[in-house]
């Protein structure tokens, strides 16, 4: 009982030398980083832009104030930046809380392995966060004063948590990402922030989508095909989409999707695959520019094919378009050698056609019972 | 016939300068009687009524023959039992327990009898032990008082009280009390044996010296029960437990005592099952706040940020800001604030202590912060253990030192720290035995596990009301 007792103590004062993610830092004598952002300098040379919270005494008797503060270091590589930081700021930097990382598009065009490498293996620095690509000056997005929310790393994580499963916005934590580049044909898509520029006061919106290949940012998606990138996926519960009027030539009408099921299937006949896509989908009319006959069985049939046909084009094209610059968005070649080992996969993203069928039951329109 | 071995001077030299002892002597016949007593301890009246006025109207003729003790004791001296005594040491002893003693100037034989008449508290409620429903009437210092009130519940010739004086000078009254055949034999050896090796000073007046030789020693935790209410005193007799009493304490000593019983109250059993079992169930979630909430407050405050949402992190880092204390610090100066107002609450009269709980909760609370002595949080989380630990008021310094360990270790480790301290505590708890029986019961005994009381309980008639005889026999 007394070595067991002598043992336990001993053990319990090694923890007083413990160092690292495990050692005692009180709250108050730490930059929680909120944001960071990853840049090269016309030098070649790694820039780190930081964006944190540090609590300073105040003037008052209930506590103190708390201080929005960049930082910006360099190094020749992100770990060296990482470690720089820390001699630019009173108080030791903390990882733990940060809430997106921002990769410029200079260095996503040269590859974001190493960088993201730098965030991944640091211990202290959280893997939930949010991953996005920026092409301008990140400067300029730092020095920008966001009104409603005055952190962005804070304001862009609650666009991804709470606006996250809208059909047009794509997110990805770092984590998803440093699993997913893995899988696959090693394409992945990441958000593309910007500044929005036209609208009243300084907002910062996603855009758009970089498409990766192994980690080099190669190409972009547009809203619309994140739409369809999303649906094919079974990602998008729920989204609008536009389709000719039957009743007015020139005009549209716009469909919400309120359910819908991809069954998806794969066929190889020794030189040719065929993807093909069976999607099920319920929608309402969200709105139509000018009046339509829904009572007339015509008219609504006009309406589903248009709808069927619609949806059948765009993701005909969306496929296509990749295919032509050998981008395989859709992970062909992943699909086809997890289905036939033996297949030739040289060059099987061009020897793949898609066929596309779509059921689309429309039921009504919306409705508004109260018109106070 | 046996004489006694000293005088009615042996007395006297023995009690000089007593001023409460009483040398009353009376004329019977020829004869000269003096009663010998303390005034403080015995009821002049009755004395009056049945002893003196009885000899005063011996019959004289009798005294011819001489004083026949045999027959003053049988038929003169009315209150009973009126015996002969023989050495000075029994005569000093049932003197200081409320006898008189009785010398006739013709005879060397002495007698006492019972004279007790003193005054106590009147029975009065509970008042640590407080209920809604149920029984209130509370123990008095009067160990015959409190012998009656649990022989009015249980009225059956299996209840068995023992008495023992314990305290070579102070022959303090122990009355051990359990019901035959319900509480194991072996129990009842272990509390005989215990009582007699607690008797080993001169001086005994509390009943913790029994309970300290009943306890396990090392721990915070009590192993053996107390309690101030006659029918909670009942009930575990009526279980097969032992409890035992002690004159000049209003407090009944139980064994054994479970760590689960510190979450029971009698208006768990007199009031609606459901809100019984509510009540229990937020008590035992108190206990583990206030044992844990510090430790894992600071655990994740100084080692895991990341579970904060960031929100209420800003919040906590502008509290903190003009603190110049590290977390571990802070917290455990305002565990130690809270313990010296708790302290200070109880050791005033109680006017003033309820004043000073005030003073000390709103000024002293808000003092602390704007002093820069501890943040807002930290006074929240030591507020909260605080109250939390007043549902549990037996368990109070155990809830006091575990939280401080497990909040050193937290600060050592974090959350592994948290959990290595919290370990600790359920392992120390473990080890704990009450007579022989484990503190965690009935855990650790899922054989012949019967006790259906535990986190909740369900109806009156299912409850195990054996909970300790099979165990005794198995």
């Amino acid at each position: 009982m007394k070595k067991k007792k002598i043992l336990v103590s001993i053990l319990l004062l090694f923890t007083l030398f413990l160092g690292g993610c495990f050692s005692y830092k009180d709250m108050n004598r730490l930059h929680f980083i909120t944001l960071a952002i990853a840049d090269k300098d016309p030098a070649g040379r790694d820039v780190l832009y930081t964006e944190s919270f540090a609590a300073y005494r105040g003037n008052t008797q209930e506590g103190g104030t708390i201080q929005r503060v960049l930082l910006e270091t360099w190094g020749n590589t992100l770990p060296d930046a990482l470690a720089n930081i820390q001699t630019t700021a009173p108080f030791p930097t903390d990882y733990s809380v940060n809430k997106a990382i921002i990769l410029t598009e200079k260095i996503a065009k040269e590859g974001i392995g190493p960088y993201l490498n730098g965030f991944e293996r640091d211990q202290d620095i959280s893997k939930k966060t949010f991953l996005f690509i920026y092409e301008d000056d990140p400067a300029e997005l730092l020095n920008l004063e966001i009104k409603d929310e005055p952190y962005l790393g804070i304001y862009l994580e609650n666009i991804m948590t709470f606006q996250g499963n809208q059909s047009r916005l794509l997110s990805i934590r770092l984590n998803d990402y440093l699993n997913e580049r893995l899988q696959g044909s090693g394409i992945n898509l990441l958000p593309i922030i910007e500044i929005q520029k036209e609208a009243i006061g300084e907002r910062v919106e996603v855009t758009a989508a970089a498409v990766l290949v192994n980690d080099k940012m190669v190409d972009k998606i547009s809203e619309d095909e994140i739409l369809l990138y999303k649906l094919l996926n079974g990602d998008a519960s729920h989204g609008e989409f536009s389709v000719p009027h039957p009743n007015e030539k020139g005009q549209f009408i716009s469909l919400n999707i309120l359910d819908h099921k991809v069954k998806e299937n794969l066929s190889y006949d020794g030189y040719e695959a065929t993807l093909s896509f069976d999607i099920k989908g319920i929608a309402s009319i969200q709105a139509a520019e000018g009046p339509i006959k829904l009572l007339d069985e015509n008219t609504r049939q006009d309406l589903i094919n248009n709808a069927q046909n619609s949806s059948e084009r765009n993701v005909r094209r969306f496929f296509e378009k990749f295919q032509e610059r050998d981008i395989d968005l859709l992970d062909v070649k992943n699909r086809v050698e997890q289905k036939y080992p033996h297949a030739d996969l040289k060059d099987i993203l061009q020897r793949t056609k898609i066929e596309v069928n779509t059921e689309i039951e429309i039921q009504g329109s919306q409705v508004s019972t109260d018109f106070h | 016939m046996k004489m006694a071995n000293f005088k009615l001077e042996d007395i006297k030299i023995k009690l000089e300068n007593i001023s409460d002892i009483n040398y009353r002597e009376i004329k019977c016949g020829r004869d000269l009687v003096t009663i010998v007593f303390f005034k403080n301890l015995c009821d002049t009246a009755l004395i009056d009524d049945f002893v003196i006025r009885p000899l005063l109207y011996y019959d004289p003729s009798r005294l011819f023959k001489g004083i026949n003790i045999k027959e003053i004791t049988k038929e003169v001296i009315l209150l009973g039992p009126a015996e002969k005594i023989d050495t000075l040491e029994e005569a000093l002893s049932y003197l200081s327990s409320g006898n008189i003693l009785i010398f006739f100037s013709s005879s060397q034989e002495v007698i006492f009898c019972d004279a007790k008449g003193y005054p106590s508290r009147a029975i009065e409620q509970s008042s640590t032990e407080a209920v809604i429903k149920g029984p209130r009437e509370g123990f008095t210092e009067d160990i015959n008082s409190n012998l009656s009130s649990i022989r009015r519940r249980l009225k059956t010739p299996d209840l068995k009280v023992e008495t023992f004086q314990l305290g070579k000078q102070s022959k303090t009254e122990v009355n051990f009390l359990y019901i035959e055949g319900m509480a194991p034999k072996r129990l009842i050896d272990y509390v005989r044996r215990k009582i007699n090796q607690a008797n080993n000073k001169d001086y005994i007046l509390y009943s913790n010296a029994l309970e300290e030789t009943l306890k396990c020693k090392g721990t915070p935790f009590d192993t053996i029960g107390y309690t101030e209410k006659p029918d909670i005193a009942a009930q575990k007799i009526s279980e097969g437990r032992i409890v035992v009493m002690f004159d000049g304490t209003c407090f009944a000593v139980m064994a054994p005592y479970f760590f689960i019983e510190n979450f029971q109250t009698t208006d768990d059993y007199t009031m609606n099952k459901y809100m019984a079992n509510v009540g229990r169930a937020i008590r035992i979630l108190a206990f583990s706040l206030a044992t844990l909430l510090p430790g894992l407050y600071l655990a994740l405050s100084t080692h895991h940020f990341k579970v904060f949402h960031s929100i209420f992190l800003f919040k906590m880092t502008i509290f903190r800001a003009g603190i110049p204390f590290p977390t571990v610090g802070e917290l455990l100066i305002m565990l130690i604030f809270f313990q010296i107002i708790r302290e200070a609450g109880i050791r005033l009269p109680q006017p003033i202590g309820s004043t000073l709980s005030i003073v000390g909760a709103l000024i002293l609370g808000e003092a602390t912060v704007r002093a820069g002595f501890a943040s807002q949080v930290t006074v929240v989380i030591v507020a909260i253990a605080a109250i939390c630990s007043y549902l549990t008021p037996k368990l109070y310094i155990p809830i006091f030192t575990w939280s401080t360990i497990i909040v050193i270790f937290s600060s050592l480790l974090g959350l592994p720290g948290f959990i290595t301290g919290f370990v600790l505590m359920v392992s120390h708890m473990a080890g704990l035995t009450s007579c022989g029986y484990p503190f965690l019961y009935p855990m650790g005994t899922l054989k012949t596990f019967k006790y259906q009381d535990v986190t909740s309980r369900g109806d009156l008639d299912r409850i195990s009301k054996d909970v300790l005889t099979k165990d005794d026999n198995s």
